[in-house]
Formats: structure tokens, C-alpha cells, sequence
């Protein structure tokens, strides 16, 4: 529909949109959508949280659009909206409701087979994926917050410095800790894992 | 040195982030210690096994629903506290909505002699509304154009919903992929 | 013929969709949703024919069609409601300039949301279909709504024959 603002970039549509435009921010919205919910899922691993959260992040984005003072990129100030509604949500869903049901129900989309599959490689990475995720919640928020957005989100660490409201070298610190926890909970799986 | 810097080092290397002087110095160290080198394939198996991790399937139709969910709360947040307007603006916010009024009122006009000319229409909504006037308050008119459509209708294989549910041999011959495509038209349907 | 039931069936789904939209309680306007109805419908198998979908395709499209379409019913609803108040309001006379605006940017407004559903179908179809469809999807649309104008000549040309048979034999029945 806004095929006028296919071109316009995201600091000229983040301008219009704290000036009141609803088409500016909807087009921001359309760009950013899949990968914010991209983000929360890789934390959340439930579709149905995921969507939510996703519709709360847009929400609370267009309410705040006169407070972001375009200092860091929208792109940028979205991210730490999205992680920020995910992380508290995790925390209290921790709280109410124990780790162990945060994957039930969830079902796993096949991921594209390859020339060497057979029914016990691919429930052997079925395992690891399940194992992995379960690795990935347990570690301490900041820690998997940094993890997420550098191995999931591709980002450097400054990028997801500037997303988490930290330094480059923090960022660093919270990889190399996350990935020890990592490979020391997952050390008989990531052994057997085959190329 | 001890491992433990290496340690982070690895993890730096993995992420892209290690500056080529200390990449050497890595290098020569994962060379000299087997520790250090399992460390590093372990890391390396973790980076892999990441990239392997299940994603959501989602399709378009799930992305469009998703915008206009969005696109609805967005339209009954609240308001916006409107700045305050100068005597100017609520003049110049009176005449653009009569330039407006009239514009449609001229689009309207347009489009009826556009379609009277044999132009183009491309939008369901235009052809709705070309019907409307045409029909106006004629209801013995509407009556025959909707028998002629539901002719039409019939004669390319669909039927009106009493006929289909009067049908109970269609569900016995429908085939599994068929009642699975119906399935997830049906969820889809009863979810929106 | 595979396909052909297929279509049937969805289109079954389509009416009986259809059927849960918002109850029009006046008898004209319940007349005018259906024509809008049965010209979604035969536009529907029509397009699926002429740009051949597959049946994966269409399983996608039909529940969108039909969602927009009830969208579109509900807010027809509510210009329907807001013209009807319009009306009442013009007849007296004797509302504030301020409320006049308010409602007329709201039925415009209305209309727009409307435009809108068939601009989110299209841009649904342009991500299902290949480009020789959408090429194909072009000429269908431009061809279908001018077969709908001539459909509703032959309707009124059908009408008045009827009407001046009466007219000559006033005493037959129909």
C-alpha cells in the first residue's frame, strides 16, 4: 500500500512517524516485523508468545515514537524495545510457571534435510536442537540477550552494544561466558555432533 | 599467557571480532595446546549447531494477518496529543477538506464517464459501486443480475451452500490431501 | 476433475463463511450484499481457472478472500450507519460545522479502510503467484469486471423484456 515509501529511509520515515504520520510508522513496522519476531522467538520459542510480544513491541514503539530522539537508528531503538518486553516477560513467566513448560506445545518446524540424513542423525539433531534451546533459556538473562543477537541476529558486538544499552567490550565478556556455560551443559552432544 | 585469555580469544575469532595481531598469537597457541584446540572445535560445533536450530514456518497470509491485527490496535490507540493550531491551520485543515470533497465528487464523476467510455477497471470496489448506481433502487433489476450471477457461479462448479451441504457423498470422496487442504482452510478461517 | 470438486468445496467454505458475516437486518441491503457476495465468488473461480491456480494456491487465497470480504461487510455496516446519519443531520440542519467535518472524515475515512482490504489482497496474490499469473491476473481482472458490466446489460435488456411481455398480456402470470 505505502509503495511511495518503499524508498524513503528509516530515519526519514522514523521522523515522520514521531511527527504523527501512522502510514511512516506502519512502513517501519512492515520492514522490522519478521525480524523482530524473529528475535523474541529465538528467546521465547513459543509461536503464540512470540506474536504477542511482536504486536507489544510495534504498540509500545508507536506510543513512544515522539520520546526516540533518533540518536541511534529505529532499527536499533526497536531491538532494545523487543528484547527489554521479552527479557521481563521471561522473567516473570519464570516465576509463575517453571522452565520446564516454556517448549511445551511448541512444535518444530523440519529443518531442510540433508544428502547424509537418516532417521537417527535426525533425531540426533533433533536432540541437540531441543537440548540447545533448553541451554539457551537457562543462561542468565544478559548472557543470552547477547548470545541471541550475535549468533542468531548475525550482529557485531557493538551493534548489540548498542541495542542492549551496553559497552562493545561488555558485549564480548557476555559472548565468551555465555559460550562457555554453553559448551560445558552440552558438552556430550556438541562432541557427537556431525558435519 | 594463560588458556583462559585464549579462551576469550576463541570466542572473539568465532564472532569475526579478533584483530589480525592477536588471531597470530591464537594461532600459534591452538597450535601448542590440545586443550585449547578441543576448546576451540567445541565452540565451533556450537556456532554450527545454532545455525541448525528449528525457525517458525510462517507463511505471507500469516504476516498479513499479523500487519492488520497491528494495524487495528494502532488505529484505536489513543490519540496523539494534537499540538495546538494556529488560526492559520484550522483554515487551511477547513480548505483542504472541501478541495478534497470536491476532488472525489470529481473522481466520482470521472470514473462514471471512464467506465462509460469503455476504460479500465481494475478495482473490485469501482465495479461494486458501477453496479450500484446502475441498479439504483431497482430491486426486480438486482433480482435478475443476481440469478444470472448465480447461473454463472453454477456453471463453473461452484453452488450455493445449501446445495453443497445437501451433497454428503462430496466429503466421502474428498482424498486425505484435500480434506488436509480443507483443514487448514477451515482453521484459518475460524481463527481470523 | 480433481480441481473442479476442489473449487466446489471452497467454494462451499466461501458461502458458508459468507453466511457468518454481521446480520443486514434491512431486506435492500441484505439484496445488495449478496450481489457483492456472488461477484466475489464468481471472480474467485474465475481467476482460479484463468491464472490456474494450484490447489495450494487457492487453499491460501479463498479463506483470505474471505476474511477481507467479511472485513469489508462490517465496515460497509458502519458507512451504511454513518450515511443514514448524514442524512438525518442534512434533512435538519442543525449540526455544528465541527461535527460535520468529524463525520464526513470518518466515512471517508471508511472508505478508505475499504480500498485497503482490496490493496492487502493484491499484494497478498502478487507474493503467491508467478510472474506469467500476474501477468495473467492483469488481464483477467480488466476482463472480468467488463464481463460483470455486460452481465448486467443483459440482466436489464432480460428485465424490460419481461416487462413490456406484461405489459402486452397483463392478465399472464410470470
Amino acid at each position: 500500500m505505502n509503495n511511495l515509501m518503499d524508498d524513503f529511509s528509516d530515519d526519514r520515515l522514523a521522523h515522520d512517524a514521531k511527527m504523527g504520520s501512522r502510514e511512516a510508522f506502519s512502513e517501519l513496522a512492515l520492514r522490522y516485523r519478521e525480524r523482530i519476531y524473529h528475535i523474541i522467538f529465538r528467546f521465547t520459542r513459543n509461536p503464540g508468545d512470540a506474536d504477542d510480544l511482536a504486536q507489544e513491541t510495534f504498540m509500545m514503539a508507536y506510543k513512544s515514537m515522539k520520546h526516540f530522539e533518533q540518536k541511534s537508528s529505529f532499527y536499533t531503538w526497536i531491538y532494545r524495545i523487543a528484547i527489554n518486553l521479552t527479557l521481563n516477560f521471561l522473567k516473570k513467566k519464570k516465576k509463575e510457571q517453571g522452565r520446564g513448560d516454556y517448549i511445551e506445545g511448541y512444535a518444530y518446524t523440519e529443518a531442510p534435510q540433508s544428502p547424509l540424513f537418516s532417521p537417527e542423525t535426525h533425531s540426533e539433531r533433533k536432540e541437540l536442537g531441543e537440548r540447545m534451546d533448553e541451554a539457551i533459556r537457562s543462561l542468565p538473562a544478559a548472557y543470552q540477550a547477547a548470545f541471541v543477537l550475535v549468533s542468531f541476529q548475525g550482529m557485531t558486538h557493538a551493534q548489540a552494544g548498542r541495542v542492549l544499552g551496553c559497552s562493545e567490550n561488555t558485549v564480548s565478556w557476555r559472548m565468551h561466558k555465555a559460550r562457555k556455560m554453553l559448551q560445558a551443559k552440552l558438552k556430550p552432544f556438541v562432541s557427537e555432533v556431525r558435519p | 599467557m594463560s588458556c583462559r585469555r585464549y579462551e576469550k580469544w576463541i570466542s572473539d575469532e568465532l564472532d569475526g571480532m579478533l584483530v589480525e595481531k592477536k588471531k597470530s598469537a591464537l594461532d600459534r597457541h591452538l597450535a601448542e595446546c590440545p586443550d585449547c584446540g578441543s576448546y576451540r572445535e567445541r565452540l565451533a560445533r556450537l556456532q554450527e549447531g545454532t545455525g541448525r536450530l528449528p525457525q517458525p514456518g510462517l507463511t505471507p497470509d500469516y504476516w498479513s494477518d499479523f500487519s492488520f491485527r497491528l494495524e487495528q490496535k494502532i488505529r484505536s490507540a489513543e490519540p496523539r496529543p494534537a499540538r495546538p493550531q494556529p488560526a492559520f491551520w484550522k483554515w487551511a485543515w477547513t480548505a483542504a477538506g472541501a478541495v478534497l470533497l470536491f476532488s472525489l465528487g470529481l473522481a466520482f464523476w470521472l470514473s462514471r464517464q471512464s467506465a462509460a467510455q469503455g476504460n479500465y477497471i481494475f478495482c473490485f470496489e469501482d465495479s461494486i459501486d458501477n453496479i450500484s448506481e446502475e441498479i439504483g433502487d431497482d430491486a426486480d433489476l438486482e433480482e435478475v443480475f443476481n440469478s444470472l450471477l448465480l447461473s454463472s457461479i453454477e456453471e463453473h462448479g461452484g453452488g450455493p451452500a445449501y446445495h453443497f451441504s445437501d451433497d454428503p457423498l462430496i466429503w466421502e470422496s474428498l482424498s486425505e490431501e484435500e480434506i488436509r487442504i480443507l483443514e487448514t482452510s477451515l482453521k484459518k478461517d475460524t481463527k481470523s | 476433475m480433481k480441481k473442479q470438486k476442489l473449487i466446489t468445496v471452497l467454494t462451499g467454505l466461501l458461502f458458508a463463511g459468507l453466511l457468518l458475516a454481521p446480520d443486514m437486518s434491512a431486506q435492500p441491503f441484505r439484496n445488495r450484499q449478496r450481489i457483492r457476495e456472488n461477484v466475489n465468488t464468481l471472480r474467485l473461480l474465475r481467476m482460479t481457472q484463468a491464472l490456474n491456480l494450484t490447489e495450494e494456491q487457492a487453499a491460501a487465497i479463498f479463506p483470505l478472500a474471505n476474511r477481507l470480504e467479511r472485513e469489508k461487510l462490517d465496515i460497509n455496516a458502519r458507512v451504511g450507519q454513518g450515511m443514514k446519519e448524514l442524512r438525518e443531520i442534512d434533512k435538519q440542519g442543525k449540526t455544528r460545522d465541527e461535527d460535520l467535518n468529524a463525520r464526513f472524515l470518518v466515512i471517508i475515512d471508511l472508505r478508505m479502510q475499504i480500498r485497503a482490504k482490496d490493496d492487502e489482497f493484491e499484494r497478498f496474490l502478487a507474493a503467491q503467484l508467478t510472474p506469467v499469473q500476474k501477468v495473467k491476473y492483469l488481464i483477467f481482472t480488466v476482463d472480468f469486471y467488463r464481463g460483470v458490466g455486460e452481465q448486467l446489460d443483459r440482466a436489464r435488456a432480460l428485465y424490460n423484456r419481461v416487462i413490456n411481455k406484461q405489459k402486452k398480456n397483463p392478465g399472464s402470470g410470470h
